[in-house]
């Protein structure tokens, strides 16, 4: 056993016998995101929660901070609740964005199914959280009423972040995912980052991907911020996987 | 077309966690992979010429650009890149979407001013009906002042209800104008009021998305006397049709825009009018836009055959000035609408061209599949493309065959005379360069790049030419060329790749001297050849070539570079802790008197360390890339770890220094276990028992007692 991680891994996962190891199967969870370019999937309807992304914003080649429109689903009825999520390269945004995320959940807000919030996906350094709080506080305010406001978090911040720093985020974020995966397959050091999950005072899930190796702690069902699991949605390997930067389903 | 959902798309698909660094390109360790082969999807890097590697979207608009002889300029930002030596790419989609004309800056604009040129935002997904919410109020209110019909107070009073008019577009929380009677007060109306009166009632009902109402008011002012509202309501019927079709087809949860429309018959009632208008008005107003939205008919209704017809016809339109979309604009949609989700569909040469070429890329490991009897099997749609299919045989037998034999005996002999058309042409004649330098015909490689050169006239072709040519020459063991007087290569991308990666001390000292170097060029020179004499045992040479001057003057005029190496790290003057050691040209002083001195090694390791170069040779071009040919420089790469294990293990090295390698060395492993000095890693039971060498033996040590873990 290496020293340090002895000493890094406290509760959690003491005592927790290591489930054999499986893969992530999108049928066995309930909440999903869905990407650009990831094809439409029977679970998605039956889902309990959809992180549905809605747009990119960031820089252009001008340098200018512009929100482009990704994904294939204009505003319609739905059962699942749903999070529109923005992935998000600046966090210099202009008036006119905030505008156009508001008139986003506007819009999704005026048909049935229930809107939970809006997912910031932003890869903010381990240093930059604290920036990135005041950031999400701005955001909050500009918000409307009965609009949450998540945020998905690298589990670099687990291990590398202050505690107090992720805990700037508690208030101003209603819930956190943490990204237990890098490209597709989960973080070999997996279970140093979940051990030090325990510290966390901000409500958080945690972010699957779909065909990964997963073994669930099962300590971390007790965790009493945790929320659950959302599984990041892939194509089916045999089909042609089309990424598409653009919605392209604007009505005219 | 990406097919990539691993790469850079994502921050929730980040494959490099957490490191800021290592995400955001300044990394000096980073060696740039430039290639002519990019045999699989390249992302947002481009090259000059038909490749599978290219974007969709390139390949589209090389296509486009060949089918309307005019010469693009290549983008002032793009030339302000040629000089940033550490490019990762010839150019980048966004350079070439700029040069087709696509305004980088279109986005930065206010509404207004994007809907004079709605294009941009429209291809970018962030259109909807109500684009022509203000530019319709514009022409209505010229259409009501024009008509001699109307009485004042009736011209007023539309007016002012267009001027009043707002609509809510589908967002039922924010507030919008009320349904009104626009004549309200005029106490007996004229026909021709009545009529404007209609098509503003139909219109703001078509806004507000009710559109049984909006085609219940079109029928009157259709067949007005006024030829704007005769025209105008036409046109709005058939929009109104098509918008109303489309309710709900892109209600699923999707990632893909795939319309799935339920309302055929309004589909086939929209198309309907949609051809009557353009046969009533060809030229009309509403012309262009109503065959835009043919096209958006045919991909709602998923009739690939139509779609992919049209798409054909626009493309040879797309790039004639004044055409109403742009190439990049047209490639983008093509690529949206058509090309990712085509099974084969296509008739049109060129959109089977750019599928054909995505079919040639390999992915990973995979190799690509397809068959010489299924690009034979397309020949009929080719008819009057035949240089195209041409080549498409060739690239095939290169890229998926691997036959460079028989890619060369495909292409035949080369047409005298200027490329034409010029990216076809330049893109044979890069492929018969290509299966050349495969088939290791070197000197016949670069005599064929040396006779491209003149002929390349499309922005960054010349220096795809000379990559070519720069490769050839590496391979060929004439390096030395790139650099010399008449023969040198002109671009200074290409020279610092080979400074950085293949050149040896000569030519190092030679771009250092050279007066035609950039000064970013001769900094990395220098950069390259001291570090290069100091971790390869070339003392005496790092001794002659080191001027405090030099490296202060190279920073002083090459100003800052993306990846922020700076050469006053040369200067380094030492550090007393946790090891003492003298400035490092004094090191390497010792080292040149004695190249086993223990402590010079261990200082010389400092240096390394603390400027932060461990990885600065990790990352090398491979064999197919510029810079991946056989180093000239003598001597092996350095590693820390090395010169750490070589002094635990030498029974002659002195206690304190043995304390200090066994310190470091333990900490290469620091923190997550993985090795960041280089070398050969070594178990964790190695790891240990240096662990407890350092901890029983040096215990009283500093460096013994600061340690509490190993890795």
């Amino acid at each position: 056993m290496r020293l340090k991680r002895l000493l890094l891994v406290p509760l959690l996962l003491a005592g927790t016998a290591v489930a054999a190891e499986s893969f992530v199967r999108a049928a066995d969870y309930d909440s999903y995101w869905l990407w650009a370019g990831v094809k439409s999937r029977p679970e998605l309807a039956k889902a309990k929660t959809v992180y549905l992304l809605q747009g990119e914003i960031g820089p252009d080649r001008s340098g200018a901070v512009r929100l482009k429109a990704q994904g294939g689903t204009e505003p319609s009825p739905h059962k699942p609740a749903l999070w529109l999520v923005y992935r998000v390269r600046s966090l210099e945004w202009t008036p006119e964005i905030l505008t156009a995320v508001n008139r986003r959940l506007s819009l999704w807000r005026a048909q049935p199914g229930r809107v939970a919030g809006v997912q910031v996906d932003f890869d903010a350094s381990t240093r930059g959280l604290k920036g990135y709080a005041a950031f999400l506080a701005e955001l909050r305010k500009s918000l409307p009423e009965g609009c949450a406001l998540g945020v998905t978090g690298l589990m670099d911040w687990a291990s590398q972040a202050a505690p107090e720093d992720i805990d700037a985020l508690s208030g101003t974020v209603d819930e956190l995912i943490f990204q237990t995966y890098r490209g597709r397959e989960t973080v070999s050091d997996i279970d140093a980052y979940l051990a030090r999950l325990d510290r966390l005072h901000v409500p958080f899930r945690l972010g699957l991907s779909e065909g990964a190796a997963w073994s669930p702690p099962a300590a971390l069902a007790r965790h009493p911020q945790f929320l659950g699991y959302v599984v990041f949605l892939r194509n089916q390997p045999q089909e042609p996987q089309a990424d598409r930067d653009e919605r392209g389903a604007a009505s005219r | 077309m990406r097919f990539d959902l691993v790469g850079a798309v994502s921050c929730l698909l980040l494959i490099c966690v957490g490191s800021a660094q290592a995400c955001g390109g300044g990394n000096p360790s980073k060696a740039q992979h430039w290639s002519l082969d990019a045999k699989e999807y390249a992302g947002d890097a481009g090259l000059p010429f038909l490749s599978p590697g290219n974007d969709s979207r390139i390949n589209l608009q090389l296509l486009m650009l060949d089918m309307e002889p005019r010469t693009i300029p290549t983008p002032a930002a793009a030339l302000d890149a040629a000089r940033d030596l550490d490019s990762a790419s010839l150019f980048t989609i966004y350079d070439l979407n700029t040069a087709c004309g696509r305004d980088p800056r279109a986005y930065a604009l206010s509404p207004e001013a994007r809907l004079s040129d709605s294009a941009p935002s429209l291809a970018d997904g962030e259109g909807s009906r109500c684009l022509s919410l203000e530019a319709g109020k514009q022409a209505f209110i010229q259409a009501v002042q024009a008509e001699r019909a109307l009485a004042d107070a009736e011209r007023a009073s539309l007016v002012a209800a267009r001027n009043r008019m707002t609509s809510t577009c589908d967002d039922k929380s924010s507030s919008a104008s009320p349904f009104e009677n626009p004549l309200a007060g005029n106490a007996k109306s004229s026909a021709a009021a009545r009529d404007f009166a209609a098509y503003l009632t139909g219109a703001k009902a078509f806004y507000d998305g009710a559109f049984d109402q909006a085609l219940a008011q079109f029928g009157l002012p259709a067949k007005s006397e006024n030829a704007w509202l005769r025209e105008t309501a036409r046109y709005m019927t058939a929009r109104t049709l098509l918008n109303k079709a489309q309710v709900g087809a892109f209600a699923d949860f999707d990632g893909v825009p795939e319309p799935k429309v339920t309302d055929r018959a309004s589909l086939a009632a929209a198309e309907a009018e949609f051809k009557s208008y353009l046969a009533a008005y060809p030229s009309g107003r509403y012309a262009e836009s109503a065959r835009g939205l043919m096209r958006r008919l045919f991909w709602l209704s998923g009739d690939k055959a139509r779609l992919s017809a049209e798409y054909g016809s626009r493309m040879a339109q797309a790039a004639k000035a004044g055409s109403n979309i742009g190439v990049a604009d047209l490639a983008q949609e093509i690529d949206t609408k058509f090309i990712s989700g085509a099974k084969g569909e296509s008739q049109e040469a060129n959109l089977l061209a750019v599928m054909d070429l995505m079919r040639m890329r390999a992915e990973g490991r995979k190799a690509p599949t397809f068959p010489a009897g299924d690009l034979e099997g397309q020949a009929k749609h080719f008819a009057g493309h035949e240089a195209l299919l041409a080549y498409l045989k060739a690239a095939r037998a290169y890229y998926v065959d691997g036959d460079y034999a028989a890619t060369l005996r495909t292409l035949g002999a080369a047409a005298p005379g200027p490329l034409s058309p010029p990216y076809l042409a330049f893109s044979r004649e890069t492929l018969r360069g290509q299966a050349l330098m495969a088939s290791g015909q070197f000197q016949a490689a670069a005599e064929h790049w040396q006779s491209l050169l003149p002929l390349a006239s499309e922005p960054w072709q010349k220096e795809a030419a000379e990559l070519g040519l720069a490769m050839s020459w590496e391979r060929a063991g004439t390096l030395n060329k790139v650099f010399l007087p008449g023969a040198r290569i002109s671009s200074p991308r290409i020279r610092a790749i080979l400074l950085r990666h293949a050149a040896g001390p000569i030519l190092l000292r030679m771009a250092v001297a050279d007066a035609q170097s950039l000064p970013a060029e001769r900094r990395l020179a220098r950069f390259v050849l001291l570090f290069k004499e100091a971790t390869r045992g070339q003392y005496a040479g790092f001794l002659r070539d080191f001027t405090a001057e030099g490296l202060a003057k190279d920073d002083a005029e090459a100003g800052v570079n993306s990846n922020g190496t700076k050469s006053g790290i040369f200067l380094w003057s030492g550090e007393s802790e946790p090891y003492s050691c003298p400035a490092l040209k004094a090191v390497i002083g010792e080292l040149a008197a004695n190249p086993h001195a223990t402590s010079a090694l261990l200082c010389l390791g400092e240096f390394v360390r603390t400027a932060d170069l461990d990885d600065f040779e990790s990352d090398r071009p491979a064999l197919n890339e510029l810079g991946g040919g056989k180093p000239i420089f003598p001597g092996e790469p350095f590693s820390r770890g090395e010169i750490y294990k070589k002094l635990i293990a030498d029974p002659s090295t002195p206690d304190h220094d043995k304390a200090y390698a066994l310190f470091r060395a333990i900490n290469c492993y620091a923190p997550t276990g993985a090795n960041g000095c280089g070398g050969k890693d070594v178990a964790q039971a190695q790891r240990k028992a240096w662990y407890n060498q350092l901890k029983s033996r040096y215990g009283s040590s500093s460096w013994a007692q600061g340690l509490k873990y190993y890795w």
